[in-house]
């Protein structure tokens, strides 16, 4: 699981064209071709979408070189 | 000649710019006009002072070159003499895209029509400056040859009226089409190639303090014998274009991210391939300034 590292710009287009991250600390702007909903998704499980997609393995490790995401702690399950 | 001063009053900027090149106050009064003030006033505010002088040395003798300051920094390499003037419209261009902080600075020509604007951002060799000329001799007023100066979190891009710069061919294009127009001298072999400026037309100037809103942006791209293509860009492909070509845009970071992407979400943004300059006037009138609100 990743999230978007504080600070981080996002912004998703109307038109669902993409997204654009702007990352303040670098000043590099990320624009992939996916909607918010895909996006959020992607970091959320981001397992599941990796194996679906081996692209997105590349995607994910791109966002978390650049600084924009990082890894979380996934949240407890309940027993 | 002896070093001599001028001041130049183009909204939103006074520039104070000595000289000791003839050619530079010859060109500067033509292309200037009434915002040419052979006296400077002391008690004026300057925002930027600026120098264009001879080169200095032996060189100076068999090769004379021109210098152009910002303050005291010099940055390019000295050219030919008698490509000083367009060395000064270049270095006011540096000058303004290095160093304001309160617009959000696009390289881009801006037109406007029925207090619309359209952004013209692209390359050299795209065919931008001949069809700023076309527009603004054609009924659209020129805001901009060169930079969009978009007030930062609006849609409203102010003007920075400045003379149209010309290359090569679309030299003599331009004096065969605008008869009427003041031309500079040639600066020739720069660069760029053979380069003119064309002196803005007066309503032009009249109105440099109405800004105007953003309703497009078009990335033109000039096709010999082409016909016009016209394709629409999505969103997330018209914002990466135009912040590439932002000046400014790591510099003021958040807010030129901000401006741009809310720009973005609320104009039409295009590609064109072009050949027939009246065919481009017709679609920018009834496609983009007629159909926007």
């Amino acid at each position: 699981m990743f999230t978007l590292k504080k600070g981080m710009q996002l912004h998703p287009f109307s038109d669902q064209s993409g997204l654009s991250i702007y990352n303040p600390f670098t000043t590099e702007i990320i624009t992939l071709r996916i909607t918010l909903t895909q996006f959020e998704s992607l970091l959320l499980d981001s397992g599941k979408a990796c194996a679906e997609h081996a692209e997105l393995h590349h995607v994910l490790n791109d966002l978390s070189e650049k600084g924009i995401i990082e890894a979380s702690p996934s949240p407890a399950r309940s027993s | 000649m002896k070093k001599r001063s001028f001041q130049l009053f183009l909204s939103p900027f006074v520039f104070q710019i000595q000289t000791d090149i003839e050619l530079v106050l010859e060109n500067a009064r033509l292309m200037y006009g009434e915002r040419f003030k052979e006296r400077v006033d002391d008690e004026q505010f300057v925002d930027y002072y600026l120098s264009i002088v001879k080169s200095s040395g032996v060189r100076h003798f068999y090769k004379p070159q021109a210098r152009f300051f910002c303050d005291s920094r010099e940055p390019f390499k000295p050219l030919r003499l008698n490509q000083a003037f367009a060395m000064l419209e270049w270095g006011m261009n540096w000058t303004i895209a290095s160093h304001e902080l309160q617009y959000c600075i696009v390289h881009s020509g801006v037109l406007e029509k029925d207090g619309k604007a359209i952004l013209f951002p692209a390359p050299p060799g795209s065919g931008k400056s001949t069809l700023t000329a076309f527009l603004a001799n054609n009924g659209w007023r020129l805001l901009s040859d060169e930079m969009a100066m978009i007030l930062p979190q609006t849609n409203q891009v102010i003007p920075f009226v400045r003379p149209i710069c010309l290359k090569n061919q679309s030299i003599q294009l331009a004096k065969n089409w605008f008869s009427g127009a003041k031309f500079s001298s040639i600066a020739r072999d720069t660069h760029k190639g053979d380069v003119i400026h064309m002196a803005p037309n007066s309503s032009a100037f009249k109105q440099n303090q109405v800004p105007a809103k953003i309703v497009g942006v078009v990335f033109p791209q000039y096709r010999p014998n082409a016909e016009l293509a016209i394709y629409q860009l999505d969103m997330a492909d018209a914002f990466m274009q135009l912040a590439q070509n932002t000046f400014n845009f790591r510099v003021l970071g958040n807010s030129s991210f901000t401006t741009l992407t809310q720009l973005i979400e609320t104009i039409q943004s295009f590609e064109i391939h072009y050949s027939d300059l009246e065919e481009v006037e017709a679609f920018l009138r009834e496609d983009i300034i007629e159909r926007s609100s």
